[in-house]
């Protein structure tokens, strides 16, 4: 029975006596509990490595506390932003003794990150914020009203739309950085070769997107998941009917009205025209079919612009052998158009805040203050060429919007006033953007298109899904 | 002996702990006692990483949890809720439908592909490697790739359609499909969904096979040379001797390919995000979308809740019909 009870070691040696080979199921059992009681003990807290910033046992500083700053933004559209951020921030930490470092992920990855840090409250000290994102964690970011009130004093004043996004609860939890404006971006040579009349109204944008499918270069527009492209496109024609999600009290569901029937109806109509595979677009897909000479029209930033101007070379000489190719020359910008009840948009915005966490909050307010002084957000502002639109009005007269006269149309789309916020006519609350963040609006007008649901069904379907947010 | 050898002293100080170790050992000896010791690590580790996460799930479940709020306790009020939610009564039929169309195709082309294998075929250890390939490769890559070949503006698929066959092809990701014969609907889907099942297939098929091809192998070849002289048919050899005697491979096979493709996430959420209109949501992304992007953990926690029952009652039977075949 004591034989049953050994385990044999595999790898006898042969210089051992064959007694000493033998591991027994008791010397195993001690082995692994001493071994893991050593792991336990390097482990435990009394033999945590002294941290890297803090103080040694002696109480004695190491080095000097608040030296690291981090922040979590988006990968820009057009790379040579974050390039240019990148460098700044760099030299920013070399004068003020604080190494910064900078981390770009996929805008639609972010609400996972975040949502990770945010529970386990540890994590970036700056995180950039999309639209009205700052509205779902406000717990988890501190007040910046000092910073931001003095920004606007400084600087001409806020725009109202970006300010009510990073104003949950009332004040400050988030410093706005940037707008980047929505037009319609169309490729001018086709317009002008079949004589496509520039809409003045979402009626003739209709007639529009059906006049470029006829002449073989249809319209297209993202109705997928993704965070911007869908979003300022299909909310403001949801508003430009005179449809609206929810009422003035930010409570009261009003979906369902005539008016947005009409929205969705034509909605239908005009996708019947546009180019196909548009339902599951994100805001990549209508730069890559712009560029690629497959779209007449779409409503985009300016990346597809600033794209075509860096590949100019190589666009002009693809252009000899497929004139389908959009060179710079050929693409134009104008600002939507009005709807019957009004001219609405919505301008994406971007905007910085400080997490509860940080252990250097007077480091990070003086890097968010610094970035936005125009000496560094001018020289910004030239490198993105139209991209970003400054958030306070001192930069509405900004040197980059003399450069170049087909990117004047993004600084006017945030300047004439028309945009608006996720839940408008209601205040901007954090149900408003749980409803962003599910795509229901978006998914109104999907459900339609698709042919999955009539359009009062799918007025319906959506209408009951409010209810989860707006109680 | 070498305790004799020591003072008086030194002989009345170590004897009472030598006496200590030797009941520990006697102790430890102890079938009852040691069976315990050999499961606590395991025991410890399920506990800490199985037990308690779905503790907190459910718990959480009940409550209105939010990210970066705790919440309160709300009882059954989010389960109840999404009974109610169009989108969820969907997800859950997307995600049987998923599982089980999956599955049967998996099982189906899995089992051809390990007969195959298992014949004396050119370069049989290079092509058995090979297969295994869309199984090795991390999801998310081999996902992505799937992701440029459904493309709405570069889709290779529909290249090729269209070149060589003048067929055009679906917008994969984006388009519904409703297959009619004689002017009725037949199957009314999307292509999306069709997509996402494509590229599980692509990927799972090969765990089957190399699975079943392992079972195979063990089937001792006198019983095939037997049935041959009794001049059975290759059918009749599959039907009688091969697949009975796969059948705990077949159990346990299916049992982890519907855990694993039931809570499937990352071929949907790089492919479709659950789009488009929620179309392609399993259980896993549903809950993803409103436990994080919309803040609501318990509602999201719910969702992954609903999972529960349906896996329970596939490893209840996988289990009991590997029991009855004991």
């Amino acid at each position: 029975m004591e034989q049953n009870s050994e385990w044999h070691s595999t790898s006898a040696t042969p210089d051992l006596p064959a007694e000493s080979q033998k591991l027994t199921r008791r010397q195993f059992i001690k082995t692994g509990a001493a071994a893991t009681l050593a792991l336990a003990a390097a482990c435990g807290p009394g033999n945590t490595p002294a941290p890297a910033t803090g103080t040694t046992a002696s109480g004695t500083p190491a080095v000097q506390r608040g030296t690291s700053l981090s922040m979590l933004q988006w990968s820009h559209f057009v790379p040579e932003g974050d390039a240019f951020f990148d460098k700044w921030a760099a030299d920013w930490g070399k004068k003020n003794n604080v190494e910064v470092k900078v981390e770009h992920i996929n805008a639609n990855d972010i609400p996972a990150r975040l949502a990770g840090h945010v529970q386990a409250k540890a994590g970036p000290d700056i995180v950039q914020y999309l639209f009205n994102w700052p509205w779902l964690y406000p717990d988890a970011l501190l007040d910046v009203s000092d910073i931001a009130d003095k920004l606007g004093q400084q600087l001409g004043g806020w725009y109202k739309d970006i300010e009510s996004y990073c104003k949950p609860g009332g004040g400050w939890k988030a410093v706005p950085f940037s707008f980047y404006g929505q037009v319609l971006n169309y490729r001018g040579d086709w317009f002008k070769e079949s004589n496509i009349a520039l809409p003045k109204t979402m009626d003739d944008l209709i007639e529009m997107a059906k006049a470029l499918n006829k002449a073989g270069h249809p319209f297209g527009q993202a109705l997928g998941h993704s965070f911007t492209d869908p979003r300022v496109f299909w909310y403001p024609w949801l508003w430009s009917f005179g449809g609206k999600e929810v009422m003035e009290d930010g409570k009261t569901i009003a979906l369902d009205s005539p008016e947005t029937l009409e929205a969705v109806t034509k909605a239908v109509e005009m996708f019947n025209s546009m180019v196909k595979g548009t339902l599951s677009w994100d805001d990549n897909s209508n730069n890559r079919a712009f560029l690629a000479g497959q779209l007449g029209a779409t409503t985009n930033a300016a990346s597809i612009y600033f794209t075509a101007k860096r590949e100019k070379a190589d666009r002009e000489t693809q252009k000899k052998s497929n004139p389908a190719i959009a060179t710079p020359a050929d693409i134009e910008h104008t600002v939507l158009p009005a709807g019957k009840a009004g001219k609405f948009s919505l301008q994406s915005a971007l905007s910085n805040g400080i997490m509860s966490w940080s252990k250097n909050v007077s480091a990070a307010k003086d890097f968010i203050v610094a970035a936005m002084q125009p000496d560094v957000y001018n020289d910004y502002l030239n490198t993105v060429q139209g991209y970003n639109v400054g958030p306070l009005h001192a930069f509405d007269n900004a040197p980059v919007w003399n450069t170049d006269p087909k990117i004047k149309p993004f600084l006017q789309a945030i300047t004439e006033g028309s945009s608006r916020w996720p839940g408008w006519p209601g205040p901007p609350s954090a149900a408003s953007s749980q409803v962003a963040e599910n795509y229901i609006v978006i998914d109104l007008f999907a459900k339609a298109c698709s042919g999955e649901f009539t359009p009062k069904e799918s007025i319906t379907a959506a209408a009951t899904a409010l209810k989860r947010f707006y109680k | 002996m070498a305790l004799e050898k020591s003072s008086a002293r030194t002989v009345s100080v170590a004897l009472p702990r030598a006496n200590v170790w030797q009941r520990f050992d006697e102790w430890l000896d102890q079938e009852r006692v040691l069976g315990y010791v050999l499961l606590a690590p395991a025991l410890i580790l399920l506990v800490i990483f199985v037990a308690y996460p779905f503790a907190f799930g459910l718990y959480i479940s009940m409550t209105d949890s939010r990210i970066g709020h705790a919440g309160s306790f709300i009882g059954l009020d989010n389960f109840q809720q999404l009974l109610d939610d169009p989108t969820f009564r969907q997800t859950v039929a997307n995600s049987f439908l998923y599982t089980i169309v999956t599955t049967i195709v998996k099982l189906v082309a899995g089992m051809m592909m390990a007969l195959l294998l298992n014949r004396a075929i050119p370069f049989k250890r290079f092509v058995r490697a090979a297969v295994l390939l869309p199984w090795i490769v991390p999801t998310v890559l081999s996902t992505l790739a799937w992701l440029w070949m459904f493309d709405s503006t570069y889709s290779v698929i529909n290249w090729l359609l269209s070149h060589y066959l003048n067929f055009q092809g679906p917008m994969w990701l984006a388009d519904r499909l409703d297959l009619k014969l004689g002017g009725t609907s037949i199957l009314k889907t999307t292509w999306p969904m069709i997509a996402i099942m494509l590229v599980n297939i692509w990927r799972g098929t090969p765990f089957y096979g190399v699975s079943f091809l392992a079972g195979m192998q063990t089937i001792p070849e006198e019983l095939y040379e037997a049935a041959i002289m009794d001049g059975a048919s290759a059918w009749q050899r599959f039907w009688r001797i091969t697949l009975p005697l796969l059948r705990h491979v077949i159990s346990i096979v299916l049992l982890l390919s519907i855990i694993l493709t039931l809570a499937d996430f990352q071929i949907v959420y790089v492919l479709t995000r659950g789009g488009p209109a929620n179309s392609t949501h399993l259980f896993a992304t549903y809950a993803f979308q409103l436990a994080v992007p919309s803040t609501d953990l318990g509602m999201g926690a719910a969702v992954s809740m609903y999972m529960f029952p349906a896996l329970a009652i596939v490893v209840f039977f996988t289990l009991l019909s590997l029991r009855k075949e004991d």
